[in-house]
């Protein structure tokens, strides 16, 4: 589907439907115009690196690791998925036997995690986060990765949750 | 460990640099890295695992400036190499003369099927590993 949707909540007087949707349709083209170069292209400056993620939010005790892709310095590329829903790649045995005979010295660049959500309500949930960087990154000195995945969500609260959850590993200056 | 080595290329170090500059923090940081690993570790260096090993504080240009000293003719502390990949996780070694070659000609020749590569700089990567100068001052 090639749309973007500009949503408006109307509230209860529709009379100036019109007039607030052009509004916000021209606060739209500014925002992009004042984001983008040509070709609508990001301006450097306001590209949010989510690079530095990945390595960050492994070695946290954030979520649970179910999916990463590193290299060794033995020369190696690994991929390794957990398949039950509950248990974290961290702690999984063959997992934590080869990152300790490396010292730990892993490179990674590709990562998902999940969460339990909603706990403590009826409705518990697990949203997902995928950052997809690709392993001939880790050979660039400033390797950029502009996109997040962000799956499993039963609705807006548990995409807000899984986004606070990332902005909380990328700099202050540069917060999605 | 040949300490009177390692002593001297630090020095060396310091005189190129000065000792308050964030390239000789650099510098020192990648070659204590690489005295301090084992060395059946040390075969694939990337620029990822280099910033892994040196933190976070020296700006990627100060690390870029550091590593391309490191693999110079006066302080030959890591050997260059480069590999070929136009598929995710496929990598293919390169020879320097491939490169070289691909350098002056502006195509470069397909490591397997022989063909040419136009736009290669994106599908080309490099990477290090520790010189044989490191395996010196190590013995």
């Amino acid at each position: 589907m090639e749309r973007i949707e500009i949503r408006l909540d109307i509230g209860s007087d529709a009379g100036d439907r019109e007039l607030s949707f052009n509004q916000i349709r021209r606060a739209f083209q500014n925002l992009v115009s004042r984001l983008t170069i040509k070709d609508y292209k990001l301006k450097k400056e306001n590209i949010v690196n989510l690079f530095s993620a990945i390595d960050d939010l492994y070695r946290s005790s954030e979520g649970r690791v179910c999916e990463l892709a590193f290299t060794t310095e033995g020369g190696s590329i690994k991929r390794e998925r957990m398949r039950r829903s509950n248990e974290c790649l961290r702690t999984e045995a063959y997992h934590d036997g080869g990152i300790k005979a490396v010292d730990g010295k892993i490179s990674s660049y590709r990562i998902a995690a999940t969460w339990e959500h909603g706990a403590d309500t009826s409705l518990v949930t697990q949203p997902e986060l995928l950052l997809p960087g690709y392993s001939r990154m880790l050979s660039e000195i400033t390797p950029i990765l502009m996109d997040a995945d962000i799956t499993n969500c039963a609705g807006i609260e548990d995409f807000n949750f899984v986004v606070n959850k990332l902005n909380d590993f990328i700099g202050n200056e540069s917060k999605t | 460990m040949n300490q009177k080595l390692k002593e001297q290329i630090i020095t060396r170090f310091a005189e190129d640099w000065g000792r308050k500059s964030p390239q000789y923090e650099v510098c020192v940081k990648i070659f204590d890295y690489l005295l301090s690993r084992p060395i059946n570790q040390l075969k694939h260096l990337t620029y990822g695992s280099l910033k892994n090993a040196i933190g976070d504080n020296p700006s990627d240009t100060d690390i870029l400036k550091a590593t391309q000293y490191l693999c110079g003719d006066r302080t030959p502390v890591l050997s260059l190499h480069f590999e070929f990949s136009d598929k995710e996780d496929e990598f293919i070694y390169l020879e320097y003369d491939e490169v070289r070659w691909a350098k002056s000609t502006g195509k470069l020749v397909h490591p397997v099927t022989g063909e040419d590569i136009d736009n290669y700089e994106d599908k080309v990567f490099m990477f290090f590993t520790p010189s044989p100068l490191i395996s010196e001052i190590r013995s």
